[in-house]
C-alpha cells in the first residue's frame, strides 16, 4: 500500500490570489484545495453534485477565456488519453510531479473506458481552477455527450450520483475546452489530427467551438482524425475524421512554421510513437488500457529549451479495494 | 499457477460456457447475425461492449462457414459425422437441421462436462422448438435420453471429461457407432486450452489416427507473452483456472506445426484479425460495422491478432490430387497469411 504524497505547496506559487475574481462565479482557493485532497488523498471520495455544478461553473470561465490555439510555454508535460484511470493519473503526477511544481498541458480523452471518470475529470477540472496558468486542458473527442452516452462516463455518473446532473454539467462544460495549443509557437498540440479543411493554424482560431463535437467538418477532424502510413488524405476506419499522411503532415508543419504535431487518441504500446520521420508524435497515458491491453502509459516533458524526453510507466499498483471487485474484462471463451 | 482446487477450476471452466452463451446472445440481440435458439440458452441477460459483440459474430461465421463448406464438399457421402468438443449451449447443430445443411444419415455429437450437458438437456426439455429439431425425420425407436445425455439417429448429446481419453473412445465408436471412414468433423472453440498439453496433444492425435477422413478446427487464444497476451492470461486467470495449453503453444507456428505433428498433413492457421479483415463477406461487414459504434481499432485489432481460427485435413483414403482438390476448395484465401507469424 501507498501513500499519495499529494502536498500542494502554496508557497511557491505565485499565481492568483487567494479568492477567484476574475468571473463572476465565486470559489475560494481553499475550497478547491479542499475538493483536489478529497479526491487526491487517500480517500478518492466523488465530489457532492451541487460541489461539481460550481466547479464546472467557475471553471466554464476559464475555459471561454482560452483560444481556440492556446499558447504554452515550456517547461510543460504532455500528456495523451487518461480515461477514467484515475489511480493511473495519480501515478502520472507521482512520475511528471505535481502539479503546479511541473506544468501540464492535457491532449483530452479524460473519460469512459475505464471506472473512475468522475474522478479523474473532477480532478483535472480542480487543477484547472486552482492554477489556470500551470495546467491546459484540451478537448478529445470523447469528451461528447454522444459518446459518452456509449463508452462509460454517462452510466458512471448515473451510477455515482444515481441522476444524470453531473454528466450533464460535465458535458456542457467540454463544449467551452479549447481544441488545440501551440507550444512557443513550435510545437501543435491537439487531440486527434489535421483535417482536409484546414491549412493554418489562423482557420482553427475562427472556428466556433462552443458546440457539441459535430459529425463532420474542421472540428470533428482535429479531435478524430489518424496519421497513416499512406500519403494524402483517406477515409477514417473510426467512420469520424481522416487518416493523414507523411506529405500532409510535412506541408501543416512547413506552412505553419512547426517542428512538431503531438497529438494522441490511438493506443500506442509503449507510451509514445514517432511517426511521419519526426513531424507528428503519438502520446498515451492510459497504462494497461481498459484493463486488457497491457500497454505502457507515456508522456513528454519538454524542458525550458524545448528538449523532450518521454518517461514511461506502467499501471499502479492498486489499493487492495477495487482489485478483487472490479470486473476483469470479456474476452471470447 | 494458482490456488484454486481442481473442482473449483472445473467449475470456472463450466462458467465460460455461459459467458459464451451471453456474449452470442449479445451479439444476436443487437441484429449482428441470426440465431433463433440462443435465447433458450440464456438465463442472465447482459450488455457486451461493441469490440466483444463484433468479435463474436467474426468467431461464429468463421466458423459455421467452415463447416458448412466441410459439408458441402462431403455431400456425396452417405454419412457426415461433426463431433462438437465441449460444446456447451452452442446451438451449432439447431443452426445446421434449421437450414438444412445436415441431414438423415449424418451424426452430430456434442461432448461436455455431465453437469453441462444435464443443464443443456433441462433447456431441450424445456422448448418444443429444440425438441422438434432432434426428432425431426427420426425414428424414435432410436430416441433415448439418459440422466445427462440424449441419443438419436441424427444428434447426440454426451457428458464426460474430455480428459478421459479411452472412455472418450469408447463412446464414440461404441456408443455412438461412429464410422471411423466417415468424413469426420471436430470442432472445438476455447477448450482445448484449458486442458493440460499432454491431455490435449491426446486428444488430437486420437482423432488423426482413429478416422481416415477427419478435419479438425480450432478457435482458441495465443500469443500469451507479447505485453497484450500476458494481461489477457492474467485477466482469464483471475476466473479461477489456469489456460494450460497456451504457452505450451504460445504462437501461430507452434499451432500449426503442433497439428503437422500429431497426423494432419493438410493445416492453415489464421489470426482472427485475418479472418475478420480478409474471409469474412464485405457487405455483411459493412452491414454490421452500422450497428455499433467501434472506434478503438487499435484494441479490436490487438484482441483478434491474440485468436486464431486453425482448420486441417487428413485424408488416407483419396488420391493426392482429390486430396489437394478438396483441401483447395475446403481453405479460406486471404491475402495476408505470411503476417501472421509476426507477432
Amino acid at each position: 500500500m501507498t501513500t499519495l504524497d499529494y502536498s500542494i505547496p502554496s508557497n511557491t506559487f505565485t499565481g492568483p490570489p487567494s479568492t477567484l475574481h476574475t468571473g463572476t462565479i465565486k470559489l475560494e482557493n481553499e475550497e478547491v484545495e479542499r475538493y483536489l485532497s478529497q479526491l487526491l488523498t487517500e480517500s478518492c471520495k466523488p465530489l457532492a453534485e451541487e460541489e461539481v455544478k460550481k466547479l464546472c461553473d467557475k471553471a466554464r470561465e476559464f475555459f471561454i477565456e482560452e483560444s481556440n490555439v492556446q499558447p504554452v510555454s515550456c517547461p510543460v508535460t504532455v500528456c495523451g488519453d487518461i480515461h477514467g484511470q484515475f489511480h493511473d493519473l495519480l501515478e502520472l503526477f507521482k512520475i511528471g510531479g505535481n502539479c503546479p511544481e511541473t506544468n501540464y498541458l492535457f491532449l483530452g480523452d479524460y473519460v469512459d473506458r475505464g471506472y473512475y471518470s468522475v474522478e479523474a475529470v473532477t480532478a483535472l477540472v480542480c487543477l484547472k481552477i486552482r492554477y489556470p496558468h500551470r495546467i491546459t486542458i484540451l478537448r478529445g473527442n470523447h469528451e461528447s455527450r454522444q459518446i459518452t452516452q456509449v463508452y462509460g462516463f454517462y452510466d458512471e455518473c448515473l451510477r455515482k450520483y444515481g441522476n444524470a446532473n453531473v454528466w450533464k454539467y460535465f458535458t456542457d462544460l467540454f463544449d467551452y475546452m479549447p481544441l488545440t495549443a501551440l507550444i512557443e509557437g513550435t510545437i501543435f498540440c491537439l487531440h486527434g489530427g489535421l483535417s482536409p479543411s484546414i491549412d493554418t493554424l489562423d482557420q482553427v482560431r475562427a472556428l466556433d467551438r462552443v458546440q457539441e463535437v459535430p459529425h463532420e467538418g474542421p472540428m470533428c477532424d482535429l479531435l478524430w482524425s489518424d496519421p497513416d502510413d499512406r500519403c494524402g488524405w483517406g477515409i477514417s476506419p473510426r467512420g469520424a475524421g481522416y487518416t493523414f499522411g507523411q506529405d500532409i503532415s510535412e506541408q501543416f508543419n512547413r506552412t505553419n512554421n512547426l517542428a512538431l504535431i503531438a497529438r494522441a487518441h490511438q493506443l500506442v504500446m509503449e507510451g509514445y510513437n514517432w511517426c511521419h520521420s519526426q513531424n507528428v508524435v503519438t502520446i498515451f497515458s492510459a497504462p494497461n488500457y481498459c484493463y486488457r491491453c497491457g500497454n505502457q502509459a507515456g508522456i513528454m516533458e519538454l524542458d525550458e529549451y524545448q528538449q523532450y524526453t518521454f518517461l514511461q510507466f506502467d499501471p499502479a499498483p492498486r489499493r487492495g479495494e477495487a482489485q478483487v471487485t472490479r470486473r476483469t474484462p470479456d474476452y471470447f471463451l | 499457477m494458482n490456488n484454486f482446487s481442481l473442482e473449483e477450476q472445473q467449475r470456472a471452466i463450466q462458467q465460460t460456457n455461459d459467458d459464451a452463451a451471453i456474449s452470442k446472445y449479445c451479439a444476436v440481440s443487437k441484429g449482428y447475425y441470426n440465431d433463433p435458439f440462443i435465447s433458450l440458452f440464456v438465463k442472465t441477460k447482459e450488455k457486451r461492449q461493441p469490440l466483444i459483440n463484433r468479435g463474436t459474430y467474426a468467431r461464429v461465421q468463421a466458423v459455421q462457414l467452415l463447416v458448412e463448406r466441410f459439408l458441402h464438399l462431403t455431400k456425396r457421402y452417405g454419412k457426415r459425422q461433426v463431433i462438437n468438443l465441449g460444446a456447451g449451449f452452442d446451438t451449432l447443430f439447431f443452426r445446421l437441421r434449421d437450414k438444412e445443411v445436415i441431414w438423415k444419415g449424418d451424426v452430430f455429437v456434442e461432448l461436455d462436462f455431465p453437469e453441462v450437458t444435464q443443464m443443456k438437456l433441462r433447456v431441450f426439455r424445456q422448448h418444443a422448438a429444440l425438441y422438434s429439431l432432434l426428432t425431426k425425420d427420426t425414428d424414435m425407436k432410436s430416441f433415448q435420453e439418459t440422466q445427462d445425455g440424449l441419443s438419436c439417429d441424427i444428434y447426440k448429446l454426451i457428458g464426460v471429461d474430455l480428459q478421459q481419453i479411452e472412455k472418450l473412445s469408447y463412446l464414440l465408436e461404441q456408443t455412438c457407432q461412429l464410422s471411423t471412414h466417415a468424413p469426420t468433423l471436430v470442432i472445438s472453440e476455447c477448450v482445448l486450452t484449458y486442458i493440460e498439453p499432454q491431455s490435449a496433444d491426446q486428444i488430437i492425435q486420437y482423432f488423426s489416427k482413429t478416422f481416415s477422413f477427419i478435419s479438425f478446427i480450432l478457435f482458441e487464444l495465443t500469443f500469451p507473452t507479447d505485453p497484450f497476451g500476458r494481461q489477457m492470461v492474467k485477466n482469464i486467470e483471475q476466473r479461477g483456472f489456469s489456460l494450460e495449453s497456451l504457452l505450451s503453444y504460445p504462437s501461430l507456428r507452434a499451432q500449426k506445426e503442433r497439428f503437422i505433428q500429431f497426423g494432419y498433413p493438410k493445416v492453415d492457421i489464421k489470426s482472427m484479425y485475418t479472418i475478420y479483415e480478409d474471409v469474412l463477406a464485405v457487405e455483411e461487414k459493412r452491414r454490421i460495422e452500422r450497428l455499433e459504434l467501434l472506434d478503438e481499432l487499435e484494441e479490436w485489432k490487438l484482441l483478434l491478432q491474440h485468436y486464431f481460427l486453425l482448420y486441417c485435413l487428413k485424408l488416407d483414403m483419396l488420391q493426392e490430387s482429390e486430396a489437394d482438390e478438396l483441401w483447395n476448395s475446403f481453405r479460406f484465401i486471404s491475402k495476408r497469411c505470411e503476417e501472421d507469424y509476426l507477432s
